[in-house]
């Protein structure tokens, strides 16, 4: 509740009175944040706190069928204990005005006080300084504008709601004037004080007061000239409506061949009796004027709300976002991505993945080179197991070295195919498939399961032994990544959220320089790779295949935005 | 003032001796040869560029200070430059055309019940203002002449004070609109001990002020600054040492019951890409009018110039008031900066009621209070602006985005080009890592959201810039500019502020670092736009709610008596149900449509109303009124100035308020300045901490032992290509850059001989910030895990957390700070 719009009135039997007060509710949920980081990029789990959970089957309570009553905290904690009367009461306790603006999740109520203690403390103390303690403003215009009036005016009275200005010592605008006030104990006030004629009241005026009340005095000065327009136009409608009013009662009982203004004055003073108990429905002679003022202060709470749009500061989505975006549900299943436990799925895909890289590196330190080297090139591994699961745990475990754009995987096929040559980089399959020997790029393992535990998920390997069947070429030098991934395998420090995060910003860091090789690749298009390559600092000739086989990896989202940068430099303006 | 400048750079200037050159000359136009001779070098040797290439500065000899606020200072300066410069206005800088000056603005201070002003700055006039009629005539040991006081202060004083007076020891703050005169009135009532008529001494004119002031301004020399004690904020860390047992300040019992329904609040990790979000949602918790959200009771006595208690007394007290009176065309200017003139005006209180203890100096101090508050107000309208801050025009939609990317990266390009060179200190990529390091709000901007596998693709997600629209905005309820304000005076996550000044000869030079540096330094960009959703309301319905629990007697009917539909114009019924529509329930699902109000079943109608636009004509959301002061291009909306105006091209004085900001140091007394930088740095109440304590559990501040300083200010010298960084430990000057920023400037300059897009050239750039901020995560999980098996240490080294989270020795202070944004504690993991 950033603020509140109440009506008041300095009744003639009760002094100060708020007489309506419009206040947004809203539901208040607290950031949640843990006590321990958590740096994983799996999505939150339920780490729900207990006090809102119990704020939520409050909550569910409230639904009927998808909308709720009410949003926020709608108890009325105060009971309004002061006397009243007529003209100082709208709704009294009774049933007041709600207005449910669902796709802002607000609640806009209209009572006579406020419902909680602190709003209408805070609303109490604004009413009896705006009608009491605070002076405006003085207007010499307005008394200007009187004495004009009156020499100007010829035509009969009830026509013009300002004519009926020269019947009085006082004009209705007499009060009128904003003002803020406030302090930090009891909040800021955004106050505007005006009259309304009324035939039976002291003084034919009836003093009242429209007052915005925050405790942020710059939200108040920042829509200034928004709220003064605000009010003096609901301020307007409720004098012109009074005017009326006040001329119909008058009017009656006086006739225009009656004379002389003097004499008009006199038969007024007698024949209209003093009635202190008059409302603003009698006032302003509309029995809709609580609806009417609800909607105007509701308007006015929430126009400048809808009207800014605050663009806040979040990073853009990782490339691996958007591919996931791109991918279909079944290829989501088929990685692994989208868990209700994806948090200990990932923790034991990366304990897998040491696993393997401990058991490879014991037997042979090349072959966690060449595993690794294969994976980030894009070339084939292919595992055999009589196991389905291993297959797919390695894979999965493999497959976190690579940006979800680049993963080619085919977990389990009972035949290696012409088709898994083209499609695919990690291939599952029985033991000795038949894998054309000219295919020399190619890595072949196979898993041997000593008694292994099955299940569904969380299959270790653990107890497993990897044997290399069938090497690539070593090359000469392996591209860096090689060297970072191998590093962190191996050392002991670096386990479950610690791999995932350095794996991950491995991974972003190598796809920033396929990035930039996208971009060149599509906006220098004479250039070859390897002249384009040397534009990219910190890379080798080995590390071009990894860099080449990663831009492949982008998504559509990414690169289609690059290509529309490039050819319509002009016109299309892609950073919007 | 050559005397100053020579002390304070005795120990190290250099040789070729520019400042005194410049310095003992009092004409503008000297020389540096300093930086001359560095940029007649580099054009000398011109890089190969592919773009456009009109270098946007070139090394100018010409000092032309910009039109600012006429200090005494730069009076006698301008004139002498105003023949010597007619260049055109710097680029880069936009210039305030209607400037204010001191005497536009009044100041008058009244007593209650009294008729008399205390002071006015209209009728009580210092010798240094006499006309020389008053001169003549009066006695020349006055230090004051008293006019005929204004009629107006009786209306003042009621304005002010009220026609009742408000219960005393509560502050009141008014402001006033004096539609007749076209002035606003901005008062604030206060109560200050009875004067003392004792102490005549002429010893102690000023006295009562210097000796507020004296608490902090011990510094009259620099020789302290230069060392700082104890933990250092840019040193790298020698050690880290796992966080194991965070150990939590709990507030007292008032604080307990407070966050007894909050209690996340104290817990510290908040993960980075929700860094904006959240301190939106704790905003709207702690400004809401229903929450228990005072001020903490302390708030007075952390005030800088807090009076001395002695004469508190309560029957010994005056009631006085304030009121400082403006032009009605200067309101959009001075409520846009409110957060900053309040806390101006709040210090001036203090000083009043400092002086008010010495009564032969009170308005000596009072005049002298009020001419430094109406100085920082000027130079607050009047400073140059840079035109478009980049990281703030990148994100506007509708404006030259294209532009602004190509004139950024040209002037990054040349930028490196030229000082980023051995013979520079490598300057530019060590401001930028020290900046990078205290200006923690970009963070937030470079770290992606989670995957989630139920996101789908939003068209308008703008995938090079990270913003997003705040979609949770309406449903919370919180001043975004405010929000804005925090962000960008550098209280990210902890309350802290940071801000930089560059200072040197050349403006040229000045104003490409700080158009440079407003790429860099970023906050949330806020748009208004006219939303044809202001005038589709929600139609209401009678409501009985339950005093007690939220139980489902808790009541609401459809309404029975309301009748009044407004006509709608230009909409049609399905765009009406289009946008108010629910996302949970679908068109189908919809059994009746009749006229404006839809009902779902037996439901509280869901339905709306439009609100006639006749019926409020004059209110208009979006009004721009030319003459409303702006600090950049008119197509801005006055209101979203204050993020803006905080990013100030060079200027011949410093002023606090300014997140960036270029000194000429040839026109300022750097003796002064330092010893007002050292204030302001150990200032506790500054406007971004009111701010700050305004909007955020105060909790939050207190979630470990050990913390970063409260302010930092970055001090790039181009005259010695230094970069310090004064904080309340001391001045600490900044050795090397960081090698992830060295290596980000080397390949964006490499990209930009090649002709590389701007746009990528930008998306390089976040790509490298967001890898610095992927370190820090590592860092993190590191740091706050159990040491593996039993024998494990506690302690880690640089070089094993180096290896781990992969980057340079020179990057590990960098990373800490970032990663301290969202994770405090870590802080610990090296300060432990």
């Amino acid at each position: 509740m950033q603020a509140v719009i109440a009506l008041c009135h300095f009744c003639e039997n009760h002094g100060p009175r708020v007489v309506m007060t419009c206040q947004p509710m809203r539901d208040m949920d607290l950031p949640a944040t843990s006590l321990s980081p958590s740096t994983s990029s799996a999505p939150d789990g339920p780490t729900i706190p207990v006090a809102q959970i119990q704020r939520n089957s409050e909550l569910s309570q409230r639904f009927r069928e998808g909308l709720p009553l009410f949003y926020g905290d709608c108890r009325r904690s105060v009971m309004d204990t002061e006397d009243r009367c007529k003209a100082c009461t709208s709704f009294g306790n009774g049933p007041c005005l709600l207005s449910n603006d669902h796709p802002n999740k607000t609640s806009y109520i209209s009572s006579e006080i406020a419902f909680h203690d602190r709003v209408y403390d805070r609303v109490k103390s604004a009413c009896l300084r705006s009608l009491s303690c605070e002076v405006s403003a003085p207007q010499k215009n307005s008394q200007q504008k009187r004495r004009e009036t009156v020499s100007i005016n010829s035509q009969p009275i009830l026509i013009s709601p300002v004519n009926c200005d020269i019947i009085f010592e006082r004009s209705p605008d007499e009060a009128d004037g904003n003002m803020i006030f406030g302090d930090n104990d009891n909040g800021f006030c955004f106050s505007h004080t005006f009259r309304l004629q009324d035939a039976k009241a002291r003084g034919r005026l009836r003093l009242f007061s429209l007052n915005v009340v925050s405790n942020d005095l710059t939200l108040l000065t920042s829509h200034f000239e928004f709220l003064r327009r605000a009010l003096t136009t609901i301020k307007e409608q409720l004098q012109g409506m009074a005017s009326l009013t006040y001329a119909r009662e008058t009017s009656t009982e006086i006739r225009p061949e009656h004379g002389s203004i003097v004499c008009r004055m006199a038969q007024f003073r007698r024949e209209i009796a003093i009635d202190t108990g008059r409302n603003l429905e009698t006032i302003t002679g509309n029995d809709n004027i609580w609806t009417t003022l609800h909607r105007q202060m509701m308007w006015t709470l929430r126009s400048p709300i809808l009207s800014c749009h605050d663009q806040v500061m979040e990073g853009v989505p990782t490339q691996d976002m958007l591919v996931m975006m791109e991918l279909d549900a079944a290829s989501i299943v088929e990685l692994e991505l989208h868990h209700p436990n994806q948090h200990e799925v990932s923790m034991q895909q990366l304990s897998n993945l040491k696993q393997i890289a401990r058991k490879l590196c014991d037997e042979n330190e090349i072959d966690l080179d060449l595993l690794i080297k294969q994976v980030v090139t894009g070339n084939q591994v292919i595992v055999e197991s009589a196991d389905p699961s291993l297959c797919r745990q390695f894979l999965l475990a493999v497959s976190n070295l690579l940006p979800i754009g680049c993963l080619k995987l085919s977990t389990y096929k009972e035949y290696y195919t012409q088709e898994s040559i083209h499609r695919f980089t990690l291939i599952g399959g029985p033991p000795n498939m038949d894998i054309p020997l000219d295919l020399d790029d190619v890595l072949v393992l196979c898993i041997i399961s000593n008694g292994m535990i099955y299940g569904d998920e969380n299959v270790s390997l653990r107890g497993c032994r990897i044997q290399v069947k069938r090497r690539p070429a070593l090359l000469e030098k392996c591209p860096q990544i090689v060297g970072r991934y191998k590093k962190l395998l191996l050392d002991s420090e670096v386990v479950d959220t610690v791999l995932e995060t350095t794996l991950r910003s491995t991974r972003e860091f190598w796809m920033g320089k396929a990035k930039l090789f996208y971009q060149m690749q599509k906006q220098i298009s004479q250039a070859g790779r390897t002249e384009l390559m040397r534009f990219i600092k910190g890379i080798n000739n080995e590390d071009f295949d990894v860099v080449s086989f990663w831009q492949e990896g982008l998504s559509k989202a990414y690169k289609d935005h690059v290509l529309a940068t490039i050819e319509y430099p002009d016109e299309h303006s892609v950073l919007g | 003032m050559a005397t100053i400048v020579r002390t304070l750079f005795s120990s190290k200037r250099r040789k070729t001796d520019a400042h005194a050159a410049a310095s003992t000359s009092t004409s503008g136009p000297t020389s540096s040869s300093s930086s001359s001779s560095s940029s007649s070098s580099a054009t000398s040797a011109p890089i190969p560029i592919f773009h456009v290439n009109s270098l946007p500065y070139s090394p100018s000899r010409s000092m032309r200070p910009p039109a600012g606020p006429r200090t005494r200072l730069e009076r006698k300066t301008s004139r002498d430059t105003a023949a010597s410069s007619s260049s055109a206005p710097d680029s880069l800088c936009t210039q305030i055309i209607h400037t204010l000056d001191a005497e536009d603005v009044r100041f008058v201070l009244v007593e209650y019940d009294k008729t008399m002003p205390v002071f006015d700055t209209k009728t009580v006039v210092p010798r240094s203002k006499w006309t020389p009629e008053e001169i003549a005539v009066r006695d020349p040991k006055k230090e004051f002449h008293f006019r005929k006081p204004r009629s107006d202060i009786k209306m003042i004083g009621n304005m002010a004070f009220g026609s009742v007076p408000t219960v005393s020891g509560s502050d009141s703050f008014k402001i006033h609109t004096l539609q007749d005169e076209e002035q606003m009135l901005m008062s604030k009532v206060f109560s200050v001990p009875k004067m003392k008529q004792a102490r005549k001494d002429s010893e102690s004119v000023a006295s009562s002020d210097s000796e507020t002031q004296s608490n902090y301004n011990t510094l009259r020399s620099l020789d302290g600054l230069w060392a700082s004690k104890g933990r250092s904020t840019t040193a790298t860390p020698e050690s880290f040492s796992r966080v194991r047992h965070i150990s939590y300040t709990i507030g007292d019992d008032d604080d307990e019951r407070i966050c007894g329904t909050t209690s996340l609040q104290r817990e510290s990790f908040s993960p980075p890409y929700r860094l904006s979000h959240n301190r939106r949602r704790q905003m709207a918790h702690k400004t809401s009018l229903s929450e228990n959200n005072a001020v903490p009771s302390g708030w007075k006595s952390r005030s800088r110039l807090s009076s001395c208690g002695s004469q508190n007394d309560e029957d010994g007290n005056r009631t006085l008031a304030f009121g400082v009176l403006f032009r009605f065309t200067e309101r959009q200017f001075m409520f846009q900066h409110m957060p900053l003139i309040e806390s101006e005006l709040s210090r001036l209180e203090s000083r009043i009621t400092n002086a008010a203890s010495n009564y032969p100096t009170f308005l000596t101090n009072v005049s002298k209070a009020w001419e430094e508050l109406s100085e920082t107000i000027c130079q607050l309208h009047n400073a140059p602006r840079i035109r478009r801050p980049v990281w703030l025009s990148l994100n506007e939609r509708a404006s030259d985005e294209k532009s602004v990317a190509s004139v950024f990266c040209n002037q990054l390009a040349t930028l490196v080009h030229r000082y980023d060179t051995k013979n520079t200190k490598y300057f530019v990529s060590n401001l930028i890592s020290t900046v990078l390091m205290h200006h923690m709000s970009w963070v937030a901007s470079v770290a992606s959201p989670p995957i989630r596998p139920d996101a789908r693709a939003n068209p308008d997600r703008n995938l090079f810039i990270g913003m997003t629209l705040n979609d949770d905005a309406p449903s919370l309820g919180y001043n975004a500019q405010l929000a804005q304000y925090l962000e960008l005076s550098g209280s990210m996550g902890q309350l802290r502020t940071a801000k930089t000044v560059v200072c040197g000869d050349d403006d040229k030079l000045l104003s490409a670092l700080c158009h440079m540096l407003s790429y860099f330094i970023r906050c949330s960009a806020i748009q208004h736009k006219d939303d044809e959703r202001c005038w589709q309301l929600p139609t209401e319905q009678a409501f009985s709610p339950s005093a007690s629990a939220a139980t489902p007697d808790s009541a609401a009917s459809p309404p029975s008596s309301v009748n009044v539909v407004f006509i709608p114009e230009r909409v049609s019924d399905e765009d009406v149900l289009n946008s108010f529509i629910s996302p949970s329930c679908s068109l189908d699902s919809l059994p009746s449509v009749t006229n404006h109000h839809v009902h779902l079943g037996d439901h509280p109608t869901p339905s709306i109303t439009l609100m006639d636009r006749l019926e409020l004509t004059c209110c208009e959301t979006n009004e721009v009124s030319e003459e409303l002061w702006s600090p950049t291009s008119s197509s801005v909306r006055p209101s979203d100035g204050l993020g803006r105006s905080l990013f100030v091209g060079p200027v011949p004085y410093y002023n606090p308020h300014f997140v960036v900001s270029a000194l000429l140091k040839n026109l300022v007394n750097m003796n002064d300045t330092f010893t007002k930088m050292m204030d302001e740095v150990r200032c506790s109440d500054s406007a971004s901490h009111r701010a700050t304590f305004a909007s955020m559990a105060p909790s939050s501040t207190s979630v470990c032992d050990v913390q970063m300083p409260d302010n930092v200010l970055i001090l790039a010298d181009t005259n010695d290509w230094t970069v310090k960084v004064m904080s309340s430990d001391g001045l600490d000057e900044v050795p090397s850059p960081s090698e992830a920023v060295v290596l980000m400037l080397e390949q964006f300059s490499e990209l930009y001989k090649i002709g590389i897009a701007p746009h990528f050239l930008v998306t390089f750039l976040e790509d490298s910030l967001a890898d610095i901020l992927g370190k820090s995560l590592s860092l993190v999980e590191i740091v706050c895990r159990e040491p593996p098996g039993e024998d494990g240490t506690l302690e880690l080294s640089p070089e094993r957390v180096r290896s781990i989270v992969g980057c340079d020795h020179s990057d590990l202070r960098l990373i800490v700070n970032v990663a301290s944004v969202y994770w405090p504690p870590v802080l610990s993991s090296i300060f432990g």
